[in-house]
């Protein structure tokens, strides 16, 4: 929807600051919600505007670097869909919201509870007992009330994912079975949607990037999946605090790439990275 | 026939014995399998996930060649 604030308003709130070599002139948050409440437009979508009419809003100043205005504004326009806010999901949304992607919806059914203290982004002593959807939501506006955030507290399943996936841009993976991954990736497929994957055990991660018809998850599946076996030797050697945090920012990296169109994403290829003796391997899918 | 072997860290550690390296070189026979080296190794087997040789995703029943690097890496599925 067009915006209609003169891009003269905007200059007259502007302050000039030198960001990633150049001289921007730039927007506060309290000026981009002046403008917006003196329109009626959305503070997001003043932002937009701003963006695309050259001035930059301080509070994505530090991403101007590497995504430059255009590739700020996109991602302002899109729409992420995370499944699971356990230790994958928690830090994914987080870095989604600080990276100003406009519409977040985050799904998970489950509640925190202690044994997740030492990894999920926003579980905190007070926090056990809520629902995760619900507390990084709120978190997330915390961090950027420009943007849109819905929590859906519910198991994601063949029966609400086609309405879930509905206008996604992307859909990141914060699960932890296979069995719940291929799921969703198949539903992904059916909804046009690239899904950005990744799985942690111990001090071991892999990630992938997966598009819609693509083997993806299909091709490493071992054979004794289907068995019952659905999870991984992270039963086994547990999940620590510091392997899904950085999964989970390999994860935002891929989505960022993929909402904005640039760089070159792990499409066909799982990187598996072992922390121990640090490993890098690319498995071909 | 000498071949370089690469088992993650932490599925060394479960070899039955546990593996002291996780990169090394090994001699085995003309004909030997993954699934041959896998069991040699002592690695558990339902806890592997892909396997790889020269950087290129295969199956556990190809048979080593002289110069080989194989890779043995688990499955993972934790979030």
């Amino acid at each position: 929807m067009p915006v209609n604030v003169p891009l003269e308003e905007m200059e007259r709130l502007a302050t000039e600051r030198e960001e990633a070599g150049r001289t921007f002139r730039c927007l506060s948050s309290p000026a981009i919600v002046e403008l917006a409440s003196a329109s009626g437009a959305s503070p997001r979508e003043v932002t937009v505007a701003a963006l695309r009419g050259g001035l930059l809003p301080l509070r994505y100043a530090k991403n101007v670097g590497t995504l430059g205005l255009e590739g700020q504004a996109m991602l302002l326009e899109s729409h992420a869909v995370v499944v699971g806010a356990g230790g994958l999901g928690g830090r994914a949304s987080e870095l989604l919201a600080r990276y100003g992607v406009g519409g977040i919806l985050v799904i998970d059914p489950d509640v925190f509870d202690e044994t997740n203290l030492n990894r999920q982004g926003f579980c905190c002593d007070g926090s056990l007992g809520r629902p995760k959807a619900e507390v990084v939501r709120e978190n997330l506006l915390d961090i950027d009330g420009f943007l849109e955030v819905t929590a859906v507290v519910e198991r994601a399943t063949a029966s609400n994912l086609p309405d879930l996936l509905g206008g996604a841009d992307v859909v990141v993976d914060g699960l932890d079975s296979l069995d719940d991954r291929l799921l969703l990736q198949e539903q992904c497929a059916l909804a046009g949607v690239v899904l950005v994957h990744a799985a942690i055990a111990g001090t071991t991660l892999q990630a992938t990037t997966i598009y819609p018809g693509e083997d993806g998850l299909r091709s490493i599946a071992p054979p004794s999946h289907g068995a019952g076996k659905s999870r991984g030797i992270e039963v086994e050697v547990g999940n620590p605090a510091s392997t899904p945090a950085v999964a989970a920012s390999i994860e935002v990296l891929e989505a960022v790439k993929v909402l904005t169109g640039t760089g070159e994403t792990l499409r066909g290829r799982m990187l598996y990275v072992d922390v121990d003796d640090w490993t890098v391997e690319f498995i071909d899918l | 026939m000498d071949v370089d072997v690469k088992v993650a860290t932490m599925l060394a550690r479960k070899a039955d014995p546990p593996l002291e390296e996780s990169r090394f070189g090994m001699s085995v026979e003309p004909g030997t399998s993954i699934e041959d080296l896998i069991a040699i190794l002592g690695v558990p087997r339902s806890l592997v996930g892909s396997v790889t040789v020269n950087k290129k995703r295969t199956t556990t029943e190809r048979v080593l060649e002289e110069g080989d690097a194989v890779a043995i890496i688990p499955s993972i599925s934790g979030g």
